[in-house]
């Protein structure tokens, strides 16, 4: 089997302050090849975004604790890398895009000088000023914007044209692995699928592999080749896009979420919403994390720890389908 | 709101600045209180001149000033007055500033303009420059103090009820309340008042210490209270006299303004953090 | 931008005929009568009447203030002080500098003692260093300046006779005033940027250059500094403001023949165009450097700018 380009495995993560311990990340594994999209969906809260900011190890330093786990980019564990190296890995292997294109540029340099900046702290072959310059003006028309704009303000720009500029700066460098934390939630529909279709174009271009966190299923059919499904912490569904959308077993959650959008198909009145609300991270249930709201809870469920099925790629955390995964393995 | 003040308390009790503030301006307080029960002399303006630049002692803790009399007891004496010269300053200036503000922010349209514009203008003057051409005008002592730091007070509150004021009046239940009729002053007494004490409790007190420096301030250039009358400030501009001879005389009455108004600076701070948990860093 | 400029400058007009109009009403408040001030007791009442309709005093309140901003105007001519008979505006025109350079060198050395350590502060947020400043600051900004001042002239004067403590003649004469100006009125700005940068390096766009592998030199202050100190610098205006009353109280401290003495002195004599004329050069001063912090903020913000650039 060849290097995975990026193997998580076991990710625990804890925000510890004085007065509580916040558990966001349980023990997470995954892995990505290069030029494959990985999709993570799940609510707000679930730990998604602070587990994307680990690879990158952007976690507020003072807070976030990483007891254990690993996460191996060619095969090197990043969170053994002093922080140096860390900084030239960081915009010119793996790049960011954030969700808020709004909040996420600098208002007082101009689009140009961020771009340039991505180059300039990662000039591993000498570009002169000249060149960088010219990068720039080739990475603003990748991602559609003229060039001519090179010396205009974020403020000058639109929403989805801001998301554009953050895209180029993460693109600038032409990473081995892009993150992008919900890069459409902000934007305007339409603008929305403008932007997704161009970084779908840009990623097979590049040939760039992605992390893409959204809480929004339609996209991740459209652009994922696998997808993580997460849930306090944990992954409780795993498979290609295939298995997620057409197996007929799934975890309760994930039948949660697909039954809280609606289908074209199938006539209900209304649609059905997951009851309740994420469990507090300060105090998670023992046993299932779901348990508390899941429509087909049993005893066994608020007790023990589900273990994992597993068809093909497809995995699932639930106890409704323990004991099989002999059979069908 | 009365349970609003109980989770102000509540949030402030963690915070140890605060507490320590709030201990200190209450035992202050306390003092400026029963000062005559607390100084060892009787109120400190008799003159004694057997016991002329005594130092600090066991019989006069502050030793003796000028004039021979106890610093102790001028101190104590002069909290009193610096207090209630703070207190009644910004309560007049609140609520004069707070009825302009109010004003122009609900009307709005025409009054709105001529008040800001004045109270605007009112601000490109120095606040000590200002009550100083007051004081100038009406002369020295300590009534015309008072009003010269209040009027120069007015524009921080007017502008600040005014903010308020307009982020309130936007919403629909004060449209709600004028369209069922009720009268104008009650929807501001009710509905606008309540909303503005918080940032109005937190200008209050970061003004108390203000203002007591303003007046010490005034004070020490002979143009607020006067002498033989004890105040810190006061008895500042007459120890600097003795400078050479009887330092202490400088110590005890400046370390009694830095201690009040840090204090009340450290109330200030709590408040605000206690009121806006957002801002805290 | 300069249309921009040009436009600020005129806005600038009524601002100051706004506040020559309230000194004048303030002034004119003051009770007693200007020909007795000017010729002295022993003046006869036919000396004093003629002197007060000379004066102007008789007529009615819009009429005297428009004169006085005629003359003002066109002949910079504030009126006799009483005390000395000679122009007023000569008396305090020889005065200003000193107010004012004490004022500037306030100014200059508050904010890079204020800005520098609020810096350092923030990034070493809840260090040793932190919370040293962090006192340090809530205590300067309790203590009156001029008390600072007398205790810095029983230190460095009285006690250990290394500096002077009265007038301005050297440059060491200015080192103890500059300082119990700038001191206690640095605290604030330190405070202020100190939370202003706190605030600041939490922002999304902080993370982003974090993202693209810039070093945390560049991070502090190419992207946070710049972005926290544009607060700050409107802070500034305000700050010269209260330096310049505060200049006032430092000036008798230290015995500096400034207008703010001279201030004090006129309000002790009774001499009201005196006292006018100082407290409006010190609040004309004060607005132009307000609008010249405006124009500033405006240049170094790009968003700002561009608005006025449209125009």
């Amino acid at each position: 089997m060849s290097e995975k380009l990026l193997q998580v495995k076991n990710l625990e993560i804890q925000y510890k302050t004085d007065l509580e311990t916040v558990y966001a990340v349980n023990g997470i594994s995954f892995a990505l090849d290069k030029g494959e999209t990985l999709g993570i969906v799940g609510e707000t809260g679930a730990g998604k975004t602070t587990a994307a900011l680990s690879i990158l190890r952007l976690l507020p330093e003072k807070t976030a604790r990483i007891p254990k786990g690993e996460i191996l980019f060619r095969g090197e564990n990043l969170l053994l890398k002093p922080e140096a190296e860390m900084r030239s890995t960081r915009g010119e292997q793996i790049s960011m895009i954030f969700q808020d294109p709004m909040t996420s540029l600098n208002p007082i340099l101009t689009v140009g000088d961020q771009i340039f900046e991505a180059l300039a702290f990662h000039n591993d072959t000498g570009m002169t000023r000249e060149q960088m310059e010219a990068r720039v003006d080739e990475t603003l028309e990748l991602v559609g914007i003229p060039r001519s704009r090179k010396r205009d303000y974020p403020h000058q720009f639109s929403g989805g044209m801001k998301q554009r500029v953050v895209i180029a700066i993460a693109l600038a460098c032409e990473p081995e692995l892009l993150i992008a934390d919900e890069p459409t939630t902000a934007l305007d529909v339409t603008i929305q699928a403008q932007v997704l279709a161009m970084m779908n174009d840009l990623k097979h271009k590049l040939n760039t592999a992605m992390i893409l966190i959204t809480h929004d299923l339609g996209i991740v059919a459209q652009t994922c080749d696998h997808v993580a499904v997460m849930y306090a912490g944990e992954f409780v569904e795993y498979g290609s896009v295939f298995d997620l959308f057409t197996a007929d077993k799934h975890h309760p959650y994930t039948d949660g979420l697909f039954g809280s959008i609606p289908n074209l198909e199938v006539e209900t009145d209304r649609l059905q919403p997951i009851d309740g609300l994420m469990p507090d991270p300060t105090d998670l249930p023992s046993g299932c994390k779901f348990s508390p709201r899941c429509p087909k809870c049993m005893d066994i469920c608020t007790k023990q720890k589900p273990t994992t099925y597993q068809n093909g790629t497809h995995r699932i955390a639930c106890h409704l389908y323990s004991g099989k995964e002999v059979e069908e393995a | 709101m009365k349970q609003n003040f109980k989770e102000i308390f509540r949030r402030m009790k963690k915070n140890k600045a605060a507490m320590i503030g709030l201990v200190i301006i209450t035992l202050i307080i306390l003092t400026a209180v029963f000062a005559d029960f607390i100084s060892p002399y009787e109120y400190g303006i008799k003159q004694n001149s057997k016991e002329r630049l005594l130092p600090p002692s066991s019989t006069h803790l502050f030793g003796t000033d000028g004039n021979g009399r106890d610093v102790f007891t001028r101190v104590i004496h002069g909290a009193r007055t610096s207090l209630t010269l703070g207190l009644v300053t910004t309560l007049i200036s609140a609520v004069g500033g707070g009825v302009l503000g109010a004003c122009a922010g609900y009307y709005g349209g025409r009054l709105d303009d001529f008040i800001m514009r004045v109270l605007d203008t009112i601000m490109c003057i120095p606040n000590m420059l200002l009550a100083l051409s007051i004081v100038a005008a009406l002369g020295s002592g300590i009534g015309n103090l008072l009003i010269a730091i209040t009027i120069s007070n007015i524009p921080v509150f007017a502008r600040i009820i005014r903010a308020v004021v307009l982020s309130i009046v936007e919403n629909d239940y004060i449209e709600a309340a004028k369209a069922c009729g009720t009268r104008d002053w009650r929807i501001i007494h009710r509905h606008i008042l309540k909303n503005a004490m918080g940032p109005i409790v937190i200008q209050a007190t970061m003004s108390i210490s203000k203002m007591i420096l303003l007046a010490a301030s005034l004070s020490f250039l002979g143009l607020g209270v006067q002498p033989p009358a004890p105040e810190w400030g006061t008895m500042l501009s007459e120890a600097r006299e003795f400078m050479r001879r009887a330092p202490y005389l400088m110590i005890f009455p400046g370390a009694a303004i830095v201690l009040s108004v840090l204090s009340l600076n450290l109330v200030g701070d709590g408040l605000r953090d206690a009121l806006d948990p957002r801002l805290k860093s | 931008m300069i249309r921009y400029v040009l436009k600020r400058l005129l806005l600038m007009i009524p601002v100051l005929l706004g506040v020559a109009f309230i000194v004048f009403s303030v002034m004119s408040l003051a009770p007693g009568d200007p020909a007795r001030a000017i010729l002295g007791e022993n003046a006869t009442q036919e000396q004093l009447d003629m002197l007060n309709t000379q004066l102007g005093v008789d007529q009615p309140f819009l009429i005297r203030f428009g004169t006085f901003v005629v003359n003002v105007v066109t002949k910079l001519d504030f009126g006799l002080s009483y005390n000395s008979q000679r122009p007023v505006f000569d008396e305090i025109f020889t005065r200003f500098p000193y107010t004012l350079r004490l004022a500037v060198l306030g100014v200059i050395f508050s904010s890079i003692i204020g800005i520098s350590i609020g810096v350092f502060s923030a990034i070493k947020q809840y260090s040793p260093f932190d919370t040293i400043s962090t006192i340090l600051a809530l205590f300067f900004a309790s203590v009156p300046g001029f008390w600072f001042g007398m205790m810095l002239i029983l230190l460095f004067a009285l006690q250990l006779g290394l500096l002077p403590s009265n007038g301005l003649d050297t440059v060491k004469h200015y080192i103890l005033p500059t300082l119990s100006i700038a001191i206690p009125y640095s605290a604030g700005i330190l405070r202020l940027t100190r939370s202003t940068m706190l605030e600041t390096v939490r922002q999304d766009y902080i993370r982003t250059a974090k993202a693209k592998g810039v070093t945390e030199w560049v991070i502090i202050w190419k992207h946070a500094f710049r972005n926290a100190l544009l607060p700050v610098i409107t802070q500034l205006g305000n700050v010269f403001g209260q330096l310049l009353g505060g200049a006032v109280v430092i000036e008798t401290v230290f015995a500096i023949p400034g207008l703010g003495s001279h201030i004090v002195n006129a309000i002790r004599m009774k001499d009201t165009p005196v006292v006018m004329a100082s407290v409006m050069l010190l609040a004309f001063f004060f607005c132009l450097v307000i609008l010249a912090v405006d124009l500033l903020y405006a240049f170094v913000d790009p968003r700002i700018k561009a608005k006025y650039a449209r125009r």
